[in-house]
């Protein structure tokens, strides 16, 4: 079965679509991530977070400029979407680096197709184990999609459109 | 109580922290949207507009790397320096009919098309852009 088929059939189900609008990008969660990103958003620093946090899915989903890094171990710390290891797995980390007063929030996923984007997995980034966190999301992919393997290319281009190489 | 991030501030009801957090977050990105929009059609490399602005190349760098809280005069010398222009405001307002959602406890996802965010502007809202 195509992965494009295996996500119509999780969808509704264990895998949300952040918007039912058609945008220039479409992002789908996971019930975990839709949770945590679902208004009202309380008046404490977590609502904050978690506010941002929905803004940065929203703002990915509505085409906007992203900056983003392919090298895991080439990076800034302020790149907005990276690729993590094991780079073979073509998997990336959603970087929400705002507020600066907090250490921001990862979300770990996979392009499902040029454009498209399914987040599996979220964390405050100071309660993370990182590689570990990450292994996890690529067993919940496994769980999802069997042995296809996420969207690639030999190109950021082949993956996403406006984004901003750093 | 049913809160919509979307429907805007009402009477004189305290706006939550996390609500401010998504309005900042959505502001901050439609301000780097042009930023960076703008440096790419003008073809400037990063060493030219670091000169234009008298910094450091990895100043620029860092300085269109992601949207930040930028202060308005860095804004209007990003804007200036990369394309001699100058920026015009307008508001884009929450739908009117924007439903409500209720708490976690008890949406549950498949229940998703409650939540509206504002699609197309309306007629009496525009789009932040550089003139």
């Amino acid at each position: 079965m195509s992965i494009q088929r295996i996500l119509t059939s999780l969808l509704g189900k264990k895998l949300f679509a952040l918007s039912d609008d058609e945008k220039p990008r479409s992002v789908f969660v996971s019930a975990d991530v839709w949770a945590a990103v679902l208004p009202p958003f309380p008046d404490t620093m977590e609502g904050l977070r978690r506010g941002e946090f929905r803004a940065w899915l929203e703002n990915f989903e509505d085409g906007d400029e992203f900056s983003v890094s392919e090298d895991p171990d080439d990076k800034p710390s302020w790149t907005m979407l990276a690729r993590v290891k094991p780079t073979e797995e073509d998997f990336w980390s959603m970087r929400i680096t705002t507020p600066d007063t907090s250490p921001g929030m990862r979300a770990i996923g996979a392009f499902i197709g040029y454009n498209e984007f399914v987040v599996l997995d979220w964390h405050y980034r100071e309660e993370m184990d990182f590689d570990n966190d990450v292994n996890e999301a690529i067993a919940r992919w496994r769980d999802l999609f069997g042995e296809c393997h996420p969207h690639t290319g030999e190109t950021l281009n082949e993956h996403l459109s406006n984004f901003w190489p750093v | 109580m049913s809160t919509s991030v979307t429907s805007g501030p009402s009477n004189a009801i305290k706006i939550s922290l996390g609500t401010f957090g998504y309005v900042r977050a959505r502001n901050k990105q439609r301000i780097y949207n042009i930023i960076i929009r703008e440096f790419k059609k003008s073809g400037l490399r990063n060493i030219d507009l670091a000169k234009r602005l008298g910094k450091a190349p990895e100043v620029v760098h860092r300085l269109l790397s992601r949207p930040q809280n930028w202060e308005a005069d860095t804004i209007s010398d990003l804007v200036f320096a990369i394309c001699g222009g100058t920026l015009k405001f307008s508001v884009d307002r929450p739908t009117e009919n924007a439903a409500s959602v209720t708490s976690i406890e008890e949406r549950r996802p498949d229940q998703a098309d409650a939540f509206v965010r504002p699609t197309s502007p309306k007629s009496n809202s525009q789009t932040l852009k550089a003139a």
